[in-house]
């Protein structure tokens, strides 16, 4: 009975404003977690309608925007990072020579060249298509003091690459006879039906 | 605007934000972004500003309230809010057909404060949902202490007249 008297000023006091944040939470309690007095029941559907949205809660992310100030810093990290690039870049030339220099790299004095032949040129290869060889040549000494032109890996993957083009045109070429034969045997059936139309 | 007070004193009220501006403007997309504009705003204000503003509940609250109502003016919403996520309760000892029965009435609650004037609405809003002081709803308001109490009585008294009535 205390409680129910206790909790009924509270309401008096609510209604008229003239509650604390405190005492308004006790209510909420009451409204919501405590054994409602029938008297009280109508009211309870307030307390509970304010309990359950303060549950309510923001769930979008975000993502700030740079502040004005943090552009500086970031065109000074771009410009820090494109002045490495080409310090880098330019330095590595250099470095190749220097590799060239190098006895491992002199001591190597034959070098492999690249022939890219259509494949249907060898008889043993009759298929359309083309790849790359390469052929080894007879060895030929080279002097001390001359660096190296071209590189072997760059030369084989050189090759790769070309031989992987010429795949890819040989195949382009078969697609369009393949497209033409269609649009042939579109235009034979297409005869056809007029003569049977006629 | 420092990272510290971001972190500390505004990132941790966005919910407290996003309600006020879903009271505002009754779509819970358009009070999403009034949140983020208002975090955009506050981030990018001037690191002088920052030895200004005393409350920054209160100026993000103020800030939110202003934004939302643009909003809601400028496309003419005047809609009752949704009901999204609200009524999510509660009883140890409610049977289900009452706890249904609990669930309407509170939606229905809180549709009658959404049509309350927009002045009584707000202040009712900050004072039983965000549990602000009075002086705190008359900062983030622009509105002086008596006015708080005014219209925190009337929107009080005008939910219980209707709840006793179609209750």
């Amino acid at each position: 009975m205390s409680d129910f008297n206790h909790i009924q000023q509270l309401l008096e006091k609510y209604w008229e404003g003239e509650t604390s944040v405190e005492e308004e939470r006790q209510l909420k309690s009451y409204f919501n977690f405590g054994e409602i007095d029938p008297q009280h029941q109508k009211y309870a559907p307030m307390f509970q309608a304010f309990k359950a949205e303060q549950s309510v809660q923001y769930h979008k992310r975000h993502v700030l925007p740079l502040r004005p100030q943090m552009y500086w810093a970031a065109a000074a990290s771009v410009a820090l990072l494109l002045t490495a690039g080409v310090w880098w870049f330019s330095a590595a030339p250099n470095t190749t020579h220097q590799l060239a220099d190098t006895p491992s790299f002199k001591q190597q004095d034959t070098l492999p060249t690249i022939a890219i032949t259509p494949a249907n040129q060898h008889k043993e290869q009759p298929q359309k298509s083309y790849s790359a060889q390469i052929v080894k040549p007879k060895k030929v000494r080279r002097p001390e003091t001359e660096t190296l032109a071209v590189d072997p890996e760059e030369a084989a993957a050189m090759a790769e690459i070309k031989a992987a083009l010429a795949l890819v045109s040989s195949k382009m070429r078969k697609g369009r006879y393949e497209a033409a034969k269609g649009a042939i045997h579109l235009e034979t059936i297409d005869k056809i039906f007029k003569k049977k139309e006629g | 605007m420092t990272r510290a007070i971001f972190q500390e004193q505004i990132f941790p009220i966005r919910h407290k934000l996003y309600r006020f501006a879903l009271r505002i403007t009754g779509n819970s997309h358009e009070a999403e972004d009034v949140v983020q504009e208002v975090m955009e705003k506050v981030w990018k204000s001037a690191p002088e500003h920052s030895e200004t503003v005393l409350n920054w509940e209160a100026w993000c609250m103020t800030l939110t309230r202003n934004r939302s109502l643009d909003k809601t003016r400028s496309q003419n919403l005047r809609r009752t809010a949704s009901l999204d996520g609200i009524i999510e309760q509660k009883t140890d000892s409610a049977s289900p057909a009452q706890m249904a029965e609990n669930k309407d009435l509170a939606a229905r609650v809180k549709q009658m404060m959404q049509e309350l004037p927009e002045k009584q609405k707000l202040v009712m809003h900050l004072r039983d949902i965000e549990e602000l002081s009075y002086d705190e709803i008359a900062e983030t308001l622009s509105i002086s202490l008596e006015q708080v109490k005014v219209n925190l009585h009337r929107a009080r008294k005008a939910i219980r007249d209707r709840m006793i009535h179609e209750f």
